[in-house]
């Protein structure tokens, strides 16, 4: 005999004295639990083992008993002796089948006929077991579950990573394993569903109709999927009630300066108003708020495609990827990390033979940290390759005439980090496929500065370079500091301005074309703001109000008539006019209705 | 990774038990059995599983609270796939065992390919 249709009859002749025992206490009872649930398990039981052994009428005659005790459990009916005396038969008949197994070795010669006056269960067919269908449940599962489950999520991202690498999507199945681990809340479960239902579409092909029916309207119980363009004119409205509220804030200084009965109520009104009016803006860029993971993996991606195209083994080090900022300031640190990271490799990384020369390990280290400063983001990007190679800056420099050969001879290292941003500067011999034609970097400190930000390159010579980029939080309003100077007013971004001093003129001296503030045993060169901006030069004598402030890597001192109150302000950038004027970060609308001439500092010729 | 991977199969039918095992031994997988929730339970907190496949009718406890107490279970336990089998279509037996945290639901008898292809795709081959 077939030794699953031996265990088969083992185990049936217990359940079939279990099904005994239990009708025997239901004949006293017909409705006593425990009973029920013996007899309905004992029925269910012979079912499952009639699948397996391929006995379709016992299938049939289980599958309607257990039907019965089934509504008898659940209370839909009540036992009668009838229902009692059926089941007993069928038992009856289980055993005299049981026997002639026993005796012949083989099912009974009506054991595939579906004589049954009941009809059998329906074809216990499963459902296919194809990988894009099994993904497809594990997305439904994630969406309908009713509340967050972290071990959930896990068990489906591992199933999702298997169908994944089946199908040939090793990145993908990575990415998943990572986001799996890192869950740990509804919020995190939306980025690992991104990614298994991207999965669902490669594997669909990639018709946006497939994909459509993947989304359903409703994510995890306490998320839901809003667009980011919804989100961004929510964030416009909020930004002009600002300046609606800043207006007002004008109103009430004008009121209380003339006396009217009105000031002190206007001036509780305008506070109000402004106290909601933050707390509205704050709530907006929360919503915008993004975590750098994203950002991270696209540059991982980037450092394994480049290490293994350049044959340079690289390993790649995140810390911080769960670091927060606008939507906005994540996006602008997209194309400059990319193209950043493969300068690093192609450049800063020496070859394999070099390295090991050097005594350094052949596997180069790229790190990418992200942190918060101070309501500030600060990204790095590390590697531990040559570092600048300030000879051949220089060359390069004088050979394009921005630099003289004397000071070629001369060049600090800091000095050529900052030549690395001029437009068009690049020390390739040969522009590779892979790092572009030396636009990169000025366009780099553009975008950051663009937004109140900055851009340094450190290095250490023979050990490696720092990129780092410094970044407002959010670009929703950006903190500047106001100052006059022939007869305008301008905005200066706080994060450039590091202090400000009144000297007396003996402090300033003449230096080759310009002047020159000495300052704490620093020479700090002297710009007259108001020339740069094409507004009239004020004439004075007697001390002057000097601002330090960063200039491309540089401290500058701008000399000004007043410095004003500092302020956070929308800033808009640019548009086609006001573009002309270079030194432009863009403008601001204050409270009194006034546009306001936000300054980039790295654009004012020293 | 090289450890075998090892699916734990939970069913008061030691026929159904014995069916899924010698179908999953075939095709290299490790196994070990428990007869109901409680003793499933017992038996992961000995030796994890890669993947589980439970039955929902079982005494002491059923399928459904068993998938509901794995998920409660600390990592790694919370976080195994679970295919929960039953001889019913019912849906109610399928909304329940989703919403316990069970990743598929499949109705009995299972036939060894569907055994096989379940348990590549919820825990990979044999051999990691």
């Amino acid at each position: 005999m077939d030794e699953f249709l031996e265990q088969f009859v083992i185990e049936a002749r217990e359940l079939v004295e279990q099904g005994l025992a239990a009708f025997g206490a239901l004949q006293s009872d017909p409705r006593a639990r425990a009973p029920l649930d013996d007899a309905f398990r004992a029925f269910h039981t012979l079912k499952g083992g009639a699948a397996i052994v391929d006995f379709d009428a016992l299938i049939a005659m289980m599958h309607a008993c257990e039907e019965v005790l089934s509504d008898a459990r659940s209370g839909k009916r009540i036992l009668t002796r009838d229902d009692i005396q059926h089941s007993l038969r069928a038992l009856d008949q289980v055993t005299q089948w049981l026997d002639h197994i026993e005796r012949t070795g083989a099912l009974p010669p009506d054991a595939s006929a579906s004589a049954a006056t009941l009809s059998a269960p329906p074809s216990s067919a499963s459902l296919a077991v194809e990988p894009l269908a099994l993904l497809r449940e594990q997305i439904d599962l994630l969406r309908a579950a009713p509340a967050f489950s972290a071990g959930l999520l896990a068990a489906a991202a591992r199933i999702a990573s298997n169908i994944a690498i089946e199908a040939k999507l090793v990145d993908e199945a990575a990415r998943l394993r990572l986001s799996a681990s890192q869950s740990e809340s509804a919020g995190d479960a939306l980025a690992l569903l991104e990614v298994m239902e991207e999965i669902a579409r490669r594997m669909s092909g990639g018709t946006p109709g497939a994909a459509a029916q993947d989304m359903a309207p409703e994510a995890m119980s306490r998320s839901m999927r809003v667009d980011f363009e919804k989100i961004d004119a929510i964030a416009a409205i909020v930004g002009e009630i600002s300046v609606s509220v800043n207006a007002l804030d004008h109103l009430s200084e004008t009121a209380q300066a003339r006396g009217d009965a009105c000031a002190p109520a206007l001036a509780r009104g305008h506070a109000q108003l402004a106290r909601l009016a933050g707390l509205l803006m704050a709530a907006t860029q929360d919503l915008r708020v993004l975590s750098m993971r994203s950002l991270f993996q696209r540059v991982g991606k980037v450092v394994r495609d480049v290490s293994s195209t350049l044959s340079k083994p690289v390993d790649f080090v995140c810390v911080g990827e769960e670091t927060l900022a606008d939507k906005a300031i994540v996006e602008i640190l997209y194309e400059p990390l990319l193209h950043a990271v493969r300068n690093a490799i192609d450049h800063g990384v020496e070859s394999r033979e070099a390295r090991l020369a050097r005594g350094k390990p052949a596997t180069a280290t790229v790190r990418l940290e992200a942190r918060r400063e101070s309501g500030r983001i600060v990204v790095e990007l590390t590697d531990d390759g040559g570092g600048l190679d300030t000879e051949r800056i220089a060359k390069r420099a004088q050979s394009r005439g921005m630099i003289s050969a004397q000071a070629a001879q001369t060049l600090t290292d800091a000095d050529a980090a900052e030549l690395l941003f001029a437009p068009g500067f690049s020390t390739a011999e040969a522009v590779t496929s892979l790092s572009g034609r030396g636009v990169g970097l000025d366009a780099v400190r553009g975008a950051a500065t663009r937004v109140g930000g900055r851009v340094e390159i450190l290095s250490r010579r023979g050990e490696g370079a720092t990129l780092r980029m410094t970044l407002p939080f959010s670009t929703m309003l950006t903190p500047i500091v106001t100052a006059r100077s022939g007869g305008q007013t301008f905005g200066l971004p706080s994060d450039a301005v590091i202090e400000t001093v009144r000297a007396g003129k003996g402090a300033i001296a003449p230096i080759g074309a310009g002047f020159a503030l000495a300052h704490r045993s620093e020479t700090i060169p002297v710009v007259d703001l108001a020339p740069q901006s094409g507004a009239p030069v004020a004439e004075g004598a007697g001390a002057v109000t000097l601002m330090i402030a960063r200039s491309r890597g540089h401290k500058v001192a701008l000399k000004v008539d007043a410095v004003g109150e500092p302020m956070a302000v929308m800033l808009k950038p640019p548009d086609d006019i006001t573009a002309r004027l270079k030194v432009l970060a863009g403008t601001a609308i204050l409270g009194d209705g006034s546009v306001l001439l936000v300054l980039d500092l790295d654009a004012i010729a020293v | 990774m090289q450890r075998r991977r090892k699916i734990l199969i939970v069913d008061d039918s030691s026929l159904a038990r014995r069916y899924c095992r010698h179908i999953l031994e075939t095709a290299g997988y490790e196994v070990s059995e428990a007869m109901n929730g409680l003793e499933a339970l017992e038996e992961l907190l000995m030796r994890p599983a890669d993947m589980i496949i439970a039955d929902i009718n079982m005494p002491h406890m059923d399928g459904v609270t068993f998938v509901a107490q794995l998920r409660r279970q600390s990592p790694p336990l919370n976080a195994i796939p679970v295919l929960v089998t039953s001889s019913e279509t019912s849906e109610d037996n399928l909304a329940q065992a989703r919403a316990a945290g069970a990743n598929l639901y499949r109705t009995k008898p299972l036939d060894e390919d569907t055994i096989t292809r379940c348990a590549a795709l919820l825990c990979g081959s044999p051999n990691g």
